[in-house]
């Protein structure tokens, strides 16, 4: 058996962080398809603005960055129906939840140690909340990702002809959106944005270069994420450096090795 | 029409200017403005100058010093002071820069409380946690005496005696901390930072700390693991939780170990709250005091 299991707060590490793949390179792979890789990145700065806010007016953290990055999704979305690109849209709340942040911050004449754990959480501090709330939260979301899977499938390759049959494309959308939202702030909490980001761009990029079918894609996007964090909190242990870091660099070798993979298979 | 912008641009600029020169004209200049750096220097220096300066710290109550962020208005504060104080030892490299720019060191004198102190090295960096040591701290009082006596001669005599009192104050809180730290079972001090380099040199502690000096520094998953090994076979039974900073590495370990949580204050600042009441370094300093006869099982009856 190797040591590194000995520790709970190692063997809550591979939990908590294996749960939290999962969950972000699922929605991923949805966002991914729609060009929207970097919407985990900009919901996790809007929600840093919302935990600065829950800090400032004494309310638990985690619900004010919630409901701010859903207020923020649901923003992206109708600003794309106002014909604004999704990405600027994401680049516009981007900087507006990180300047928030930074501003109620200093007005607040200063909670940094109290906002840093959810800016740069820590996979190697999770604590036994954490790790409920992202099973019983994260479940949910799997869940009614799961129950509308066809319609959302459909939507995501193509929209007109989903509209045309009848599904709500726009609700279904909104859903997505918001459940992206509660994954990213949850995720957030747990492992840290940079984390969270990359959990949510890295493995979908690569599942989909590779993958033949959807289901396919889903599949390898979540071996991928979870065979990074593994890899990642290995190297972190055993050669002492940044966890959340090494889980990164593992993410940035799988797509490197996917690139000379996807060469070989499609000459 | 751009010619009426103009003017109006000019008009409205030589209106703030106006204001702002008012603003910065000097307000009666009875009293010395000494600028402490962050709350330990505060209250050294108003214990020193008593009525005789008005004494504001820098970094706000309630704010990690690491982690202090200046403001425009921190800047234009700073312009009205006559003498700076500073911890030294490396403690406000990170923002002091950004608050007294080239044009002011004519004016503003600058004072190091750390001057003449041997500082601990560790890992590269001094250790600036000099504060935490009474026994230190007396020559810090030394120094920004010194300072005060400089900026404002005539007042040498009165900040003479103020600090000699604050001295020997300072002597007493010594001279408890090492008869009662004199006969402890335990030696090493579990902390969340390494701030007790000083503290432990004078008392005889071995100091554990979880991160560096700088309460930004996260250990890593090897470094956890580690101090979890040597609380279990140094036998340790506390740890110390400091106030102000993350303390989610330090929860690790306590669950990890299941010691004791026991609090330390590194008095890097107090609240506002403690302020109003009157509780600062004299007092949290015994209360240091009795928690670490706690957790290290000192003795003094035996």
């Amino acid at each position: 058996m190797l040591d590194i299991f000995q520790y709970a707060f190692m063997q809550k590490a591979f939990a908590g962080g294996i749960l939290a793949a999962l969950l972000c390179s699922t929605i991923g792979v949805f966002l991914v398809l729609r060009r929207m890789a970097l919407f985990g990145d900009g919901l996790a700065h809007i929600s840093f603005g919302g935990v600065a806010a829950g800090l400032l007016l004494k309310i638990y953290p985690l619900a004010s960055a919630l409901a701010f990055s859903v207020i923020a999704a649901i923003s992206i979305q109708k600003l794309k129906q106002m014909k604004i690109r999704g990405d600027s849209a994401i680049a516009v709340l981007f900087s507006f939840g990180l300047a928030l942040g930074v501003v109620l911050a200093s007005a607040s004449g200063g909670f940094g140690a109290d906002l840093m754990p959810y800016l740069f959480g820590s996979i190697l501090a999770i604590s036994d909340a954490d790790l409920l709330a992202i099973i019983l939260i994260g479940g949910t979301t799997l869940a009614a990702l799961a129950s509308f899977y066809r319609q959302l499938l459909y939507a995501s390759f193509d929209e007109e002809s989903a509209r045309a049959s009848g599904i709500p494309v726009e609700r279904l959308n909104a859903l997505l959106l918001v459940l992206a939202a509660i994954t990213v702030v949850l995720s957030m909490k747990v492992v840290g944005i940079l984390l969270v980001s990359s959990f949510i761009a890295i493995p979908a990029t690569i599942a989909i270069r590779l993958s033949k079918s959807f289901t396919q894609a889903l599949a390898a996007s979540a071996i991928v994420a979870s065979a990074s964090v593994a890899a990642g909190l290995l190297a972190a242990y055993y050669f002492g450096v940044s966890a959340g870091g090494a889980i990164v660099m593992a993410l940035a070798l799988a797509f490197a090795a996917s690139l000379l993979a996807g060469k070989e298979g499609n000459p | 029409m751009p010619k009426t912008l103009a003017a109006f641009a000019l008009a409205f600029s030589l209106l703030i200017y106006g204001c702002s020169s008012q603003a910065q004209g000097e307000p009666q200049k009875s009293r010395l403005v000494v600028a402490a750096s962050f709350y330990p220097i505060y209250e050294f220096a108003k214990g020193i100058a008593g009525e005789r300066a008005h004494v504001y710290s820098i970094v706000p109550f309630g704010v990690e010093p690491h982690e202090f962020e200046p403001s425009p208005s921190d800047a234009k504060r700073l312009r009205q002071a006559d003498l700076l104080v500073l911890n030294g030892a490396g403690m406000e490299l990170a923002w002091i820069g950004k608050l007294a720019p080239e044009d002011q060191k004519g004016r503003l004198r600058i004072a190091d409380a750390s001057e003449g102190i041997p500082l601990i090295i560790s890992q590269g960096s001094a250790d600036p946690h000099i504060w935490l040591s009474p026994k230190l701290a007396q020559m810090q009082v030394e120094n920004i005496k010194e300072a005060l006596a400089q900026a404002d001669p005539e007042g040498r005599e009165q900040y003479e005696k103020n600090a000699g009192e604050y001295r020997r104050r300072l002597a007493k809180l010594d001279a408890k901390f090492r008869q009662a730290l004199s006969a402890c079972k335990k030696r090493d001090l579990l902390i969340t930072h390494a701030t007790v380099g000083y503290f432990c040199q004078d008392y005889g502690c071995n100091p554990v700390p979880i991160s560096g000096l700088s309460h930004a520094d996260e250990p890593s998953a090897s470094k956890l693991a580690e101090i979890v090994e040597l609380a279990r076979q140094k036998n340790i039974s506390a740890i110390y939780f400091e106030s102000l900073s993350d303390q989610r590495f330090a929860e690790v370990v306590s669950k990890e170990t299941g010691l004791k949580p026991l609090s330390f204050n590194s008095l890097h600042g107090i609240s506002p709250e403690d302020e109003a009441k009157g509780r600062g370094y004299f007092e949290f300093m015994e209360e240091n005091l009795e928690s670490l006869k706690e957790g290290l099982e000192c003795d003094e009856g035996s």
